[in-house]
């Protein structure tokens, strides 16, 4: 029988001449080339044609796994890093402290104290009054539900602490457990004033300023 | 989700919010709750501070006895304690009285262990092949517990 171009011979030369190809191409998608495709002269009839069609089917699922794995991990690797970003926000947020005056701070807590929060947040403190010079300090914990006895007494040991730098502070927002909290524990309250509301507070520092002002203009 | 790993800051948080959930869920007052936000933030600071590396896990229990509550653990591959009777005192680590002057260097005012035990009912540490644990439990219906700030 005379082989014709059409249909290859199923000489062994021919056999092998195909295998060696699929090895080739087996070989680079080892090596993560994934357009290759093996071109075969056989039909798909044939054993060779048949396996050839379907390791070109298995190369090209497999390219657009990769793909899509790809695509998969960058997504993660954004994810992870905002989540990265957003930690470090977490950081900052925990101890706000922003200047809402001339040379007065405010220092809003929300959320739990626990004490690893108030050691951070009086060494923070401390240094804000320093760098900023500032004349008084907010602490104010309406946001704040309950505290352990101990961290309250932190906290006003706090308050001292920046009464000692030169500045006044003033603790506003204190809940009535809060409240009941420092007078069970005998907590000195000595030198740390308190007042309702952050609103209060902020009108007893910012008012005498504007009356010295409406005396200078009157 | 009962369980969070603590490799962050941020993950206190998510445990304060772990244990607010099954507080809640359990029947604790708004309150309990938070005092129960702070034992898991105190226990989660503590595996961030000195455990190396751990976990926090809440869980409702239902004793017998004592009725339902709350559970949480602390599980960490730092050291057990020297003395957990001495650290459990406010001011003191382990091995005894902590300088105010440490507070900053230690993160912390030592009073994060008395706190957990204050606003808990039972407080235990029991060592692990690898590390420790600290199981803090506390029920619904105190039951002669007034420890706590409420007085």
């Amino acid at each position: 029988m005379e082989p014709s171009d059409e249909s290859p011979s199923d000489s062994a030369e021919e056999v092998y001449g195909r295998i060696a190809d699929i090895l080739v191409a087996l070989a680079d998608v080892g090596s993560g080339d994934y357009s290759v495709r093996i071109e075969s002269t056989f039909p798909e009839s044939h054993p060779l044609g048949a396996l050839c069609a379907g390791i070109n089917e298995m190369i090209a699922s497999l390219g657009d796994e990769q793909e899509r794995g790809e695509k998969y991990r960058k997504e993660l690797e954004e994810k992870l890093a905002t989540i990265e970003r957003q930690r470090e926000a977490i950081r900052e947020l925990s101890t706000p402290i922003m200047e809402v005056w001339d040379k007065i701070l405010c220092l809003p807590i929300v959320g739990v104290i626990d004490s690893l929060r108030s050691a951070e947040m009086t060494e923070a403190l401390l240094r804000a009054v320093v760098s900023s010079g500032a004349r008084a300090v907010i602490i104010d914990i309406t946001g704040i539900e309950v505290m352990d006895t101990r961290t309250a007494d932190h906290f006003v040991r706090m308050a001292k602490a920046v009464g000692l730098l030169g500045a006044e502070c003033v603790l506003t927002g204190i809940n009535p457990q809060i409240a009941q909290t420092i007078v069970h524990m005998g907590i000195d309250m000595a030198g740390v004033r308190t007042h309702r509301s952050l609103r209060d507070a902020l009108y007893h520092f910012v008012r005498p300023k504007r009356t010295r002002l409406q005396r200078l203009e009157g | 989700m009962n369980l969070v790993h603590i490799t962050d800051r941020s993950d206190v948080l998510v445990a304060q919010q772990v244990a607010k959930r099954i507080a809640h869920s359990v029947g604790f007052d708004r309150s309990a709750c938070a005092e129960l936000m702070i034992v898991a933030s105190e226990l989660a600071s503590n595996i961030l501070k000195y455990g190396q590396r751990g976990v926090l896990r809440a869980e409702p229990v239902d004793d017998a006895e004592r009725g339902v509550g709350i559970r949480i653990v602390a599980e960490d591959e730092g050291p057990p304690f020297k003395s957990f009777e001495t650290a459990l005192r406010d001011g003191f680590d382990d091995e005894g009285p902590v300088q105010a002057t440490a507070f900053v260097t230690r993160r912390g005012t030592a009073s994060g262990l008395g706190a957990v035990s204050r606003l808990s009912d039972e407080l235990r540490m029991l060592p692990l092949e690898k590390g420790k644990a600290v199981v803090a439990t506390r029920y619904v219906t105190p039951a002669g517990r007034r420890r706590s700030i409420r007085s």
